[in-house]
């Protein structure tokens, strides 16, 4: 054993009491840092997965000077949205795909409306089918080798002007459709908030007016049937999206040909063709982040939207981070932000307990280090000394934090905690602990505490051994 | 400059004071009943001087000299305030010798052993061990110089309480980093010697003022070290454990040969044990004489 560890060791065992309390401050607060960290950063997984998954990828791409409120079904068509999408492929060798989207309004059950986001899905080549696959949990996905089609157009009615009677004497005017008698429902997947806070089932047929303009003034009146149902884990956008194929949201918004065939004259029902390179978003999936850009998500996502608005000037783009502060603000980033926060101004009042504590053993021990010098201690071995209590505070402090963080994590995955929405719908309570966060966990405990003891280190190292004698005798 | 005494050759009648005598009918007891001459272990003798038993020749005869001081001062504060502490102070103190640096309160011996112990450097003048100028050494080899070279005993015997009494005696030892094993086998022949080896095992705050200057004593020997210096080893002692302190500085001195420098302001003591007696006053060496001690081991 090294004469540092020794005396150390006899330090620690003397101040086991204070240590201890220290070690335990320190550590609880890493387990309340590291309990925060891993809860939040598995919202803000949920969150982010979510709104990657259903609405944006890691980036979407919408028509020039477009608000992101735009996403939400009111979005200008792009007339070459397959090219952009083919070009921002080429430029950047990121995976892309078209999507068409609609807002809606619905009857369910006879006994209340509620509104709908439609995204259309490019079944071929969407690169969240997979993650959208994972989420169902009833029925099915859609079928690829199914004609979902109806091949034609609603039955349009025009409102003609509408006048008022009073002050506004210009109203406007509406344009609808209505479904053809024989046609076939559009199949959508729904979320599982919707399923339960109204009660739809498997199988259930809803009519749906939905807005095909960016106006909001055209309206297709379409029938769409629940062929699947699923739990994204975000009861706020389970209850707002559904879910069908691109093709048929082209179809009634009419992105696409009337050939001229007139399938029913009398409903005035023309025989359609869709256009495959009309859309409304062109989303955006990247590789999987390296553990560098996992550090900072936010940048890399704003680092992609950048070279995607590079490889397509002219074009509004959205990160999915955009959209998460567009719906909730930059509260998540805030709890970030807290967190790190809080962290730091208890570890900063932990280092100044471990700076005073070593300062009074410095000036108790001062006979100790005199003699220490007297029989050959160089000033490093005293700094060392010092150090080797801070190190041990700082580890001990870190593994305590961890240990207890993992066990509260265990304790309230078996308990089964979760949160329960309005929907009716539960999200379980679960922790993702990042690099960082462990990393930070025990790393920052170590360096507050290295560095709060590295002053009183200095202090004792540089005394000279007979002032320290002198000092020793006069302290007795 | 005080020249180094010559030795003194002509018989002296030794008494042995009551108590050494308790303590040799004592230390008679044990198994190794002859001189209990430490053996300094393989790794100490690569890097330290070999001290033989006895005073030592050089190769002209002289004995070698062990520290020297030439025209050492050491001055604290400024201007009007300047106190000399030590003032131009020369001084040989040689291989083998059993020396005391006697002066009243505040006369500078304290400041004297500082600086042949290398714990402070002087103002003016230099310090020279074994040969060596320590004003070109750098702190960090001081230290080591120091710890392999040097033992010190102190008043308030420095003994680190929540260390076991064998641990305190090794610690120097491990601060200069020799192996443990020889360590402690060494440790075990030096209480034996300073008659503590029955309380090895117990924490240096339950020992007695007598006890813990034993401890010292073996601690300052463990190194093997070259001089050893002794600031008022006695002041916190009762007459008893003094005599005690003191035949045992004066025995280790005889068998091991090691120069033992003590600093005393009690002239009876230095009269009675020593076989040099430096008188310092108000910094100023007034007096370098031979003594005749009056015990014997």
């Amino acid at each position: 054993m090294s004469v540092v560890s020794m005396m150390a060791r006899g330090e620690i065992k003397d101040h086991k009491n204070i240590y201890a309390v220290i070690i335990i401050v320190i550590g609880l607060t890493m387990t309340s840092f590291m309990l925060a960290n891993a809860y939040q950063q598995y919202m803000m997984q949920v969150v982010s997965d979510t709104t990657k998954t259903l609405l944006t990828s890691d980036v979407c791409v919408l028509a020039d000077k477009q608000s992101i409120r735009s996403m939400y079904g009111t979005c200008p068509q792009l007339d070459n949205a397959q090219e952009i999408a083919d070009e921002i492929a080429a430029k950047t060798g990121y995976k892309t795909a078209v999507r068409i989207s609609g807002a809606g309004t619905y009857n369910y059950n006879n006994s209340g409306y509620d509104g709908a986001l439609l995204q259309g899905i490019d079944l071929k080549c969407d690169p969240e089918i997979e993650k959208i696959k994972s989420y169902i949990i009833e029925g099915t996905w859609f079928d690829e080798n199914v004609d979902y089609l109806n091949h034609h157009k609603g039955f349009k009615v025009d409102s003609g002007t509408i006048v008022g009677n009073y002050s506004i004497p210009y109203v406007g005017s509406v344009s609808y459709e209505q479904p053809n008698p024989n046609d076939k429902p559009y199949p959508i997947i729904m979320g599982k908030a919707t399923a339960d806070n109204h009660k739809i089932k498997l199988g259930t047929v809803l009519g749906m007016p939905v807005t095909v303009s960016s106006q909001g003034t055209s309206i297709a009146s379409i029938n769409v049937q629940v062929i699947g149902i699923y739990n994204s884990g975000l009861p706020a956008l389970d209850g707002l999206v559904w879910f069908m194929p691109a093709d048929c949201v082209r179809e009634f918004k009419g992105y696409g040909n009337q050939t001229g065939t007139a399938l029913d004259t009398f409903i005035n029902a023309y025989s359609f063709e869709v256009n495959k390179n009309i859309g409304d978003v062109i989303i955006v999936k990247t590789p999987e982040s390296n553990a560098i850009e996992k550090l900072d998500p936010i940048s890399h996502a704003n680092s992609i939207g950048s070279k995607v608005s590079d490889a397509v000037p002219g074009y509004t783009v959205y990160t999915w981070h955009d959209l998460i502060v567009y719906a909730s603000g930059t509260m998540q980033d805030t709890i970030t932000v807290m967190l790190w926060g809080t962290m730091a101004v208890t570890l900063i009042l932990a280092g100044f307990a471990i700076k005073y504590v070593m300062d009074s053993i410095v000036m108790r021990k001062t006979r100790e280090i005199g003699s220490l010098k007297a029989f050959g201690a160089r000033d490093r071995t005293v700094l060392n000394i010092f150090l080797w209590q801070g190190a041990f505070i700082g580890v001990s402090s870190g593994i305590l934090g961890i240990v207890l963080a993992i066990v509260v994590m265990n304790l309230v995955s078996w308990y089964g905690l979760s949160i329960g929405f309005v929907g009716g719908t539960q999200l379980k309570i679960d922790f993702v602990i990042t690099e960082l966060t462990l990393f930070a966990s025990f790393a920052v405990p170590i360096g507050v505490s290295l560095i709060a003891a590295s002053i009183p280190a200095k202090r004792a190292a540089k005394l000279s051994p007979v002032e320290a004698l002198r000092v020793g005798e006069l302290a007795l | 400059m005080a020249e180094s005494p010559q030795v003194v050759k002509k018989a002296v009648k030794i008494v042995v004071p009551p108590v050494m005598q308790q303590n040799q009918a004592k230390a008679a007891e044990p198994s190794n009943p002859e001189k209990p001459q430490t053996i300094a272990p393989a790794s100490y003798q690569k890097t330290k001087v070999v001290i033989s038993s006895g005073p030592t020749t050089g190769n002209n005869g002289q004995k070698e000299t062990v520290v020297e001081l030439q025209g050492v001062s050491k001055i604290y504060g400024q201007y009007e305030n300047k106190v000399y502490a030590l003032n131009n102070a020369s001084l040989k103190v040689l291989k083998g010798e059993f020396a005391a640096i006697l002066g009243p309160s505040g006369s500078g011996k304290s400041t004297m052993l500082h600086m042949m112990g290398c714990l402070d450097r002087p103002t003016s003048g230099k310090v020279i061990i074994n040969g060596r100028d320590m004003a070109a050494v750098t702190g960090a080899e001081v230290a080591t110089f120091r710890g392999r070279n040097m033992g010190f005993v102190f008043q308030s015997y420095n003994i680190i309480p929540r260390l076991t009494v064998m641990e305190n005696v090794m610690l120097p030892g491990i601060i200069a980093g020799y192996p443990r094993a020889e360590l402690e086998a060494r440790a075990k022949d030096l209480l034996k010697e300073t008659g503590i080896l029955h309380r090895a095992d117990h924490k240096g705050v339950h020992l007695s003022g007598g006890e813990q200057q034993r401890v010292a004593i073996a601690r300052a020997f463990i190194n093997n070290p070259t001089i050893i210096f002794a600031d008022e080893p006695t002041g916190a002692l009762d007459t008893k454990s003094s005599d005690e302190i003191m035949g045992i500085l004066k025995k280790m001195n005889e068998q091991h040969g090691v120069t033992v420098v003590i600093i005393t302001h009690n002239p009876k003591q230095a009269t009675d044990y020593v076989r040099r007696i430096i008188r310092i006053k108000d910094g100023q060496i007034v007096g370098d004489e031979v003594n005749v001690p009056k015990y014997a081991v």
